[in-house]
């Protein structure tokens, strides 16, 4: 199974789908796809608070967390 | 007096003449105490259409005779009154002025750092952003930034409290009041200067402090939130001689913040999770320097950059677009210092620059009627929720 994390003002909102489901698949691409492409950053967890990003949909990645565009505070 | 009179009347008429309606009458303008800001005159004028227009003068260069520079509309301030009308009347009467003073300010400060110091470094950090601020200032004040700030902080803008503590002032105040906008920061700035206190009135200053707090977020969503004394403030302490608390306020509904927490918890090392709950901070290394960061909680001015031994270097400022609560902007903040570190100090405000302090501090004393401030006069409280 793999999760996608999408941080918003309630914290966050999860999505899972199940890697050997091709349309499940299909969605969390889109999913990714959208997010990144409106400026959100995607990354996946690799261990215990170790964490790589994601250029492009990792349909292995077991959980995935995606937070808004950076601006300078 | 006069002057507000004229402003009302020929704003309005402008305002509906564009427009091609009939200028109302004016009926009347009423004068009382500003309630946030003692010594400032508010000032209401009522038309026989319309929503009336409010200004706060303060009191302080009124009487200095600078009253023409200083009006601005209180609804700016209030967000029940803010209208695009009156924010459009408010930037065709004073933004011609502002722009003027916040560029004059920034120079002034930009010319004060490169006077004192012959530092190279220190004079080319300055030129930069001596640059950055006058491109700030112009987007500002062209409405670009203005506009989405006010759509990311939902419309509220400012709530101002002052009350003398012990003879001494302490002040609450959203530093883009402070700044006339050159500076975006949402952050709450609580301020608190005077001769040093004693633990006694030390006490007493936080008691009234999160009891004006409580108003504020109050005013803020009616929801409880977080407030946290960053550690920042006192390195802004020891540079400008101001004290300072920088508290941050969480956004967001209880379970939200938890929910942001949780996830922090799951995404962080066990190492840097117990960091947290000892301290409320934890530290990360930047994926291309190595640098050390620490994150203090908060979604603000909550990075600080440390050097080998430990002590800070300078802050970061970088967050999430959006109202993230707490702890998911921590995480991004991880995340990024961690695998994305150039592209995150590009976008980051750097704090304890010295250029920047001289620049808000000048604005600041001048906020203050014209008075600096003297590191001796100074204390800072480590923290308003203790």
């Amino acid at each position: 199974m793999g999760l996608q994390i999408v941080m918003d003002h309630t914290g966050d909102s999860r999505h899972s789908f199940d890697a050997k489901d091709a349309a499940g698949i299909a969605e969390a691409e889109k999913r990714f796809t959208e997010l990144t492409g409106a400026g959100f950053t995607a990354s996946k967890r690799i261990g215990p608070g170790q964490t790589e990003l994601l250029r492009k949909f990792d349909p292995n990645a077991e959980e995935t967390v995606f937070f808004p565009r950076l601006q300078g505070g | 007096m006069h002057f507000v009179l004229r402003c009302a009347e020929h704003a309005f008429k402008g305002f509906l003449a564009e427009r091609g309606r009939e200028a109302p009458a004016l009926l009347r303008v009423t004068r009382d105490a500003d309630p946030f800001y003692p010594g400032d005159i508010r000032f209401t004028a009522e038309f026989s259409q319309g929503a009336p227009l409010s200004w706060r003068v303060d009191g302080r260069n009124l009487r200095r005779g600078e009253a023409g520079i200083l009006l601005r509309p209180v609804s700016l301030f209030e967000p029940d009154e803010l209208s695009a009308e009156i924010s459009s009347l408010y930037s065709r009467l004073f933004e011609d002025e502002l722009i003027e003073r916040d560029l004059r300010v920034a120079r002034d400060a930009y010319i004060a750092v490169i006077s004192t110091t012959s530092d190279p470094n220190t004079c080319r950090e300055a030129g930069r952003l001596f640059d950055q601020q006058q491109r700030t200032i112009r987007s500002w004040h062209q409405g670009a930034d203005r506009a989405r700030w006010h759509q990311a902080a939902g419309g509220v803008q400012l709530v101002g409290l002052q009350r003398p503590i012990g003879g001494r002032r302490a002040e609450i105040a959203v530093t883009d009041d402070v700044v006339f906008g050159a500076d975006s920061w949402s952050t709450s700035t609580v301020e608190l200067a005077g001769p040093m206190l004693t633990a006694t009135q030390q006490r007493e200053a936080q008691r009234q402090i999160n009891a004006r707090m409580s108003m504020l977020l109050q005013h803020l969503d009616g929801s409880p939130a977080l407030i946290n004394a960053q550690a920042m403030a006192r390195h802004y302490a020891e540079v400008t001689g101001m004290g300072a608390f920088m508290v941050s306020v969480d956004v967001g509904d209880e379970n939200a913040q938890k929910k942001g927490l949780a996830l922090l918890k799951e995404w962080l090392t066990p190492e840097q999770w117990t960091q947290y709950e000892a301290h409320r901070w934890f530290e990360v290394k930047g994926g291309s320097s190595g640098n050390r960061y620490r994150i203090n909680h908060g979604r603000q001015m909550n990075i600080d950059e440390l050097d080998a031994d430990g002590r800070k270097v300078c802050g970061w400022c970088f967050l999430p677009e959006g109202q993230l609560v707490a702890g998911d902007v921590m995480l991004a903040q991880k995340i990024a210092l961690e695998t994305n570190e150039v592209a995150a100090l590009k976008v980051a405000n750097r704090i304890g620059d010295f250029a920047h302090y001289v620049y808000y501090d000048s604005v600041r004393a001048e906020y203050w009627g014209g008075a600096r401030l003297e590191r001796r006069n100074v204390v800072v409280v480590a923290d308003p929720t203790s």
